[in-house]
Parts: C-alpha cells; structure tokens; sequence
C-alpha cells in the first residue's frame, strides 16, 4: 500500500427522528467534519467524494450523489454514490481509503445520509425489506427482521443460548446509547423489558430490533504524511476488508454464521498484521441483538456459539475486557441506513483520540469496525489506529 | 369418446363451530390446483396437450398459469360458474375423440352465508379418458366429505353427479343430469367480488417482482423444480440454469424435488409489525403468520410462508406438506405460492 489512508476530521448529525430533511442532515454532517480538522482545512482541497445512501422511501432513487457535491459546497467535484443496504457507509469508507491509498488523492470526503421517519409507517415496512432477496424471501412475508428472527431461531437450537443473551445485548447497547448524545435512544432498558415486549420476528421482539432513523455522518480521509498537517493525532487506517454473499439465506449452507463477515475480516486482520487481542473496541453491526452475537464470532472474537456466554459475562460492556458498541450500536444510536457505517468510523475518531467524553473507552489505541447489508450479504471491516 | 375413470375432491376444512372455512390464503385457483396435483402426479405423461375444462371462479387465472401447474401444453376451455356450464363441459369432454385424457375442473369460493353452512367452497376433479383401457392411476380415497350442506350450483351438481357415477357406466351419468340448467346465475357474483377484490390493486413501492419474472420463478416456486448438475451432481435451487456447486454453466437438467416431506431448519413467527406491507390484508385478517426455512432436499433450501402451523408453533426438524396458496395482491392480481402445513402423520389423508 503505497498511502496509508488517515481520518483528519469527522461530523455527525444528531440520530432520531428529526425535524431536518435529509439535505440539511447532510449538510450539517459534512459541516461538522471540516470544522473539526484540529488546524483546518480548505475545502476545495477535497478532490473526491463518496456518498452512502440507500434512498429510503424512493425520495432521490437516483443519482443522490450530487447532492453531496451542492450540500458540501463544492460544485464540480468528482462524487460517486455508494449503495450497498445497510453497509452502504462501510463500503464507501472502503472506497475512500483505495482513492487515498491509490496515491490519486490528497483529501477525500465520504458521507453517509439516510432520512427515514418521513415515510407513513407502511412505506417503511415496504422499505425496510428492499435490500432482502425480493423474489424469495420478501414473497414469503419476510422483512429484515424476519430474516434474523429466522437466523436467531437456528442460532438458539443450535447453540445453548437462551433469549436472555440477545436480552443482554440490548440492554448493555442502551446502557451505552444512554451516554451519546447523538443516539436515537438515551435511556437504559433492563433486560426484562427486552423478554416482554411484544414479538416482531419470533424469537426477536420489539426491543431486539434497531430503530428506524434519520441522520448523516461524514469524514475526512488524507494521506498520512498530508494528514500531519492537520492534525496531530490523525486516526490511522490500517486495513479494509469486505465479502459479499448470496443474497438470499435460503442459499447458503450455513445461517448462523456470515461468510461475508468472515471474508472481510480475514482480509483486514491479514493486512492489519495485527492480533485480535490488539483490539480495544469494536464497533458492530447489531441491527438486531443476534446480529452482534454473530459478529463477535464471525469476526473471531468468539467460539461458536461463545458470544452468548462472553455477552452474559460483562466482557463486552464498556467497561469490560472488549467493550462492544460504545457508542449504543445500532440498537441505541439508531440505524439511519446509508450513515450508520460512516457514524461508526465517527465513533472511532473520537474514541481513538479520547474524545468521546462520558462514554470514553480507556486506554482505546486500536479499534475494527463491522458493517453488514442485509442480513450477511455484504459486509466491510475496517481496522484503525492511532499514533 | 371419452368416459369418466376418476373424480376428485377437496373441500376446505371445518372451523371449531363446524362451519366450512376457507382461509385466507386460498381461493379458486389454489382448491382447484390441489384437487388436480392430487391427480397429476400419478398420470402417465400424454403425448399431446391436456385438455382442461374450467368451471367456476377459477376460469377467471389465466392460462399461462394453467400450463405451469401443470407442466404440459394445455388447450383450455372456459365455462361460467354454474351447474350448467359444467353439464356442458363434462358432455364437451366425453363427446372428444382425441387420445388424451382429459380434465375438468370444478371450483367455487362462495361467502358463509350464517352459522351451520357455507355456500360452494371447494372444487371437483373430473378425469375422463378415451375408451378403452383406463389409464393407470391409482384410486386415491375421497375426503371426509360432507355433501349435503353445499349449496354451490356447480359444486352441488359436481358432487351428486360424482357420486352417481362413481363405479357407475358413464353412460349413466351424462343420461342421468336432472339438474336446473339456470341455477348456474345463482353464485353471488357481488359475493365473489368482494371477497376476491380484497388488497387487489396494490400498486407497488419499490421491493417489486414484475409479472414476467413472477412467471419464470413459477417452475420452481410451484413444481419445486431445482438443477441438477451432471459434472458434480450438486442441487441448485431455485432453478439458475448454471450450477451452485461447481459453477459449471450447461449440464444442469431439471429434477422435480418432493413437495411434501421437507424439514424445518428455522422458523419464526411473524408479530404486527414485522410484516412487508404486501402482508398487511393478511395480517389485519388473519393476525401474525409463520415463515419456516425448509430443507426440501440436500442442498436445496426454500423460504416458506405457513398457512398453518402445529399446536405450539414450528421447531426445527418439523416435517412440512406444501400446498399452493395465495402470497399477495399485486397490481390487480393474486400472486401463488406454495405454503408450508404440518406434514399429516403417515397414512392420513392431507
């Protein structure tokens, strides 16, 4: 890798449902990340752009990556969308990092957007299964949540995992989500409230599920050597992997794991150089409380049906050995599609540099991010670190 | 001339207050097609199309619809929804001098006209062959069959003719028709509309399967037909055309996987919420479904809406039948599929 690609400044919207549309959601993220280069930046150095974006609802389908340019402010730059479901964000993220590291680039921007909560409760639930395998799944009355209620109830048959481990899951990312300011849900649950809400996709309820959400998260990746002149503690990118799929579950041989999870962390911890036990923090995709336990053992940071007991145990708290979604995850944050990946590489740039206030994780020198669309089809890991 | 070797029916079953339901998931087209897979699957191939006389509200599902049902060129013919409409197809058939055999169909959805009885719900399978030696099939047994309430004009007459000519001289029964030829216009067609009319016309927001491609899936989505790869012997299912094992792109050939018998390997149920807005008239209807993930041969996996469930609800290693189910309105018609049921112990009649 002839450039190794570093995050020199980072913006984030508030995640809920908010009163701003989505043009003033991502201008306010991308605003966000230029004012926070530590000695500044002039915007016209960008010189390429990727935008993450699902369209939710169908209110810009096509060509929504100029609207980057127009919101950003800088007409004539060269911006490419980026649609991959829910690892939209991850995917751009990766396409940032090849335009650095290609040695074509000395500031690019990647921004992630989704505006959801404008759409009447049926065009979200016609939306929200856009990105599952239509002819099959869909036609037999599946959405995501279907999906991994699906997935989970082979999960819990064939592991000794009871409800209360995806219970656990939630609870510890609300306990987090309470910390963020920017988090969709501020509040702690406990997990009795998780076991008695009413069910969506039998075994998953309604709190095992991530909310639907508005918001837009953005960053701004540089060349290391130009990144030092911006800042002094740039957040270094040291690996992206990423995997795809088959789209549908129904054709791959197993449904409690994710190959493109596996593939895409291979790939990154292979040109990392780096252990697993190197890690600080993780960042995961916990659309729903199974969808973490999968991760950590997709990503190698469990046995086999190990993430259940490791989640019981407190190790994945924010304060335990290998805290999990600092920032709330998904399930507390919020999940606004196209943004959530770029919102993790958010989480990052402020952890690694200690800025995440309350929520800090001690001691955080290197982090990964776990980004999925759909229920495994594509995934992308990215591993950071700083100094 | 043809003569009447075999009738077949299916009715839906009864309701705790023992009155005959149909349910939500079932119409015209879906009795009809299960009455005929009863048949279809046990006949020698004929040579030639299959004639298929349709009686009733199922006349209204278009042939193409027909023909992959039933996998061979069909030459249709429509009747209305009447007794006499059926009177004339059967003698139709019986007066053909072709050398297939030949089928007539039967079927009506009528509204729960009050407590005790339902007006026509079901459909009757006629099977006539040239004369001569009959056809091969086997005698499959009736269903537990309680006549005397319908009150369908064509059902009814279907029924009382069935059970005249059962092991009877055919000339007997194209003889022995007494009944009203006008009773036919007594289905309720404003019934009919209702109940057909329901989510029909949903426009499509986005998660849309055009009607060609609807059409091409329906191989595998109906007949469960998967590839079977010559070079590595591996199943693709649903039919690609290319195989999944080994990649190779010609050598792959139909197989017909078994439409009863599957496994269960996960299952979930459904709640308000959780359901693509194409579900909610089922939803709203019928509160929450099942959607089971099956195993219907090595390698081969099929997504499938429940249309019942077992008491206690599904668990991995259930053994599923299948049978074709409405899915869902789209732009002003029913889409079909096959739904999973509990498997019906050995012996039982499904």
């Amino acid at each position: 890798m002839g450039h190794r690609a570093a995050i020199v400044g980072a913006g984030h919207t508030r995640f809920g449902a908010l009163a701003e549309g989505p043009r003033a959601l991502l201008r306010s993220a991308v605003d966000g990340a230029f004012a926070s280069v530590d000695r500044g930046v002039d915007r016209a150095r960008v010189t390429e752009a990727f935008l993450a974006t699902l369209g939710f609802g169908g209110w810009q389908i096509g060509n929504a990556a100029a609207l980057l340019c127009e919101e950003a402010g800088l007409p004539g730059l060269p911006t490419t969308r980026v649609e991959n479901a829910c690892a939209s964000g991850g995917f751009a993220l990766r396409a940032g990092v090849r335009a650095v590291e290609s040695g074509a680039n000395s500031l690019v921007l990647v921004a992630g957007l989704e505006k959801m909560t404008d759409q009447p409760q049926a065009r979200r639930r016609y939306w929200l299964g856009v990105s599952g395998d239509t002819e099959w799944e869909r036609q037999a009355g599946l959405t995501f949540a279907g999906v991994y209620g699906l997935i989970a109830a082979a999960y819990l048959s064939e592991h000794e995992v009871g409800p209360e481990a995806l219970a656990e899951v939630a609870r510890k990312n609300h306990e987090n989500g309470a910390l963020n300011p920017n988090a969709h849900f501020q509040k702690r649950i406990a997990r009795d409230d998780v076991l008695r809400a009413p069910r969506v996709a039998a075994p998953l309820g309604l709190y095992d599920c991530c909310p639907v959400s508005d918001g837009a998260a953005a960053v701004l990746l540089a060349p290391a050597d130009v990144a030092r002149s911006f800042t002094d503690t740039p957040v270094f990118i040291d690996a992206v992997g990423a995997g795809s799929d088959y789209l549908a579950v129904q054709e791959r041989p197993r449904l409690t794991q994710f190959a493109a999870t596996r593939w895409a962390a291979e790939e990154a911890f292979r040109h990392a150089r780096v252990d697993r036990s190197a890690i600080s923090f993780l960042e995961v995709h916990d659309c729903f409380t199974i969808a973490e336990l999968l991760a950590l053992e997709d990503l190698g940071f469990a046995d086999e049906g190990g993430a259940g007991p490791l989640t019981l145990s407190g190790a994945t708290a924010r304060t335990g050995r290998l805290p999990v979604n600092p920032d709330g995850g998904l399930k507390a944050k919020g999940h606004p599609i196209g943004a959530t990946g770029v919102s993790q590489a958010y989480e990052v740039f402020q952890q690694l540099r200690g800025a995440a206030g309350p929520r800090q994780v001690p001691h955080a020198e290197r982090a990964l991010t776990h980004n999925v669309g759909g229920a495994g089809a594509t995934a992308a890991v990215t591993i950071y670190s700083v100094g | 001339m043809k003569t009447l070797v075999r009738a077949e029916a299916y009715l839906p079953r009864r309701s705790h207050d023992g009155r005959r339901v149909v349910s939500f998931d079932e119409d015209e087209f879906t009795m009809a097609v299960t009455v005929l897979e009863r048949l279809l699957g046990s006949l020698p191939a004929p040579s030639g199309p299959v004639d298929l006389a349709l009686v009733g509200a199922s006349s209204a599902v278009p042939d193409e619809l027909w023909s992959v049902w039933v996998g061979r060129p069909l030459r249709v013919q429509r009747g209305g929804s009447g007794a006499a409409s059926l009177k004339k197809a059967l003698e139709s058939a019986a007066a053909d001098t072709g050398p297939n055999p030949a089928f007539v169909v039967a079927s009506e959805v009528g509204e729960p006209s009050g407590p005790g009885h339902s007006i026509g719900d079901g459909a009757v399978l006629f099977l006539l062959a040239p004369a001569g030696p009959a056809p091969e099939v086997p005698v499959l047994p009736w269903n537990e069959l309680d006549l005397e309430d319908l009150r369908g004009p064509a059902l009814d007459a279907a029924f009382a003719l069935s059970r005249r000519a059962h092991g009877q001289d055919p000339a007997v029964w194209a003889g022995d028709w007494t009944l009203d030829p006008g009773a036919g216009a007594a289905v309720d067609a404003a019934l009919l509309a209702r109940r057909n009319a329901l989510g029909v016309g949903a426009v499509s927001e986005g998660a849309y399967v055009p009607r060609s491609r609807y059409l091409d899936s329906l191989t595998s989505r109906w007949r469960f037909v998967a590839d079977r790869c010559a070079a590595c012997g591996a199943t693709t299912f649903p039919l690609r055309g290319s195989c999944r094992g080994c990649g190779a792109r010609s050598g792959v050939s139909p197989v017909h996987l078994p439409l009863d018998g599957g496994t269960v390997v996960a299952a979930t149920e459904i709640g308000r919420g959780g359901q693509p807005t194409e579900f909610d008239f089922l939803v709203d209807a019928a509160g929450p479904y099942s959607v089971v993930l099956v195993d219907l041969a090595p390698g081969a996996r099929a997504t499938l809406q429940a249309s019942e469930s077992p008491t206690g609800g599904w668990k991995v290693g259930d053994r599923v039948a299948t049978r074709l189910r409405r899915l869902y309105p789209m732009e002003g018609e029913w889409r079909y599929g096959r739904k999973a049921l509990p498997l019906p112990a050995e012996g039982a009649s499904p």
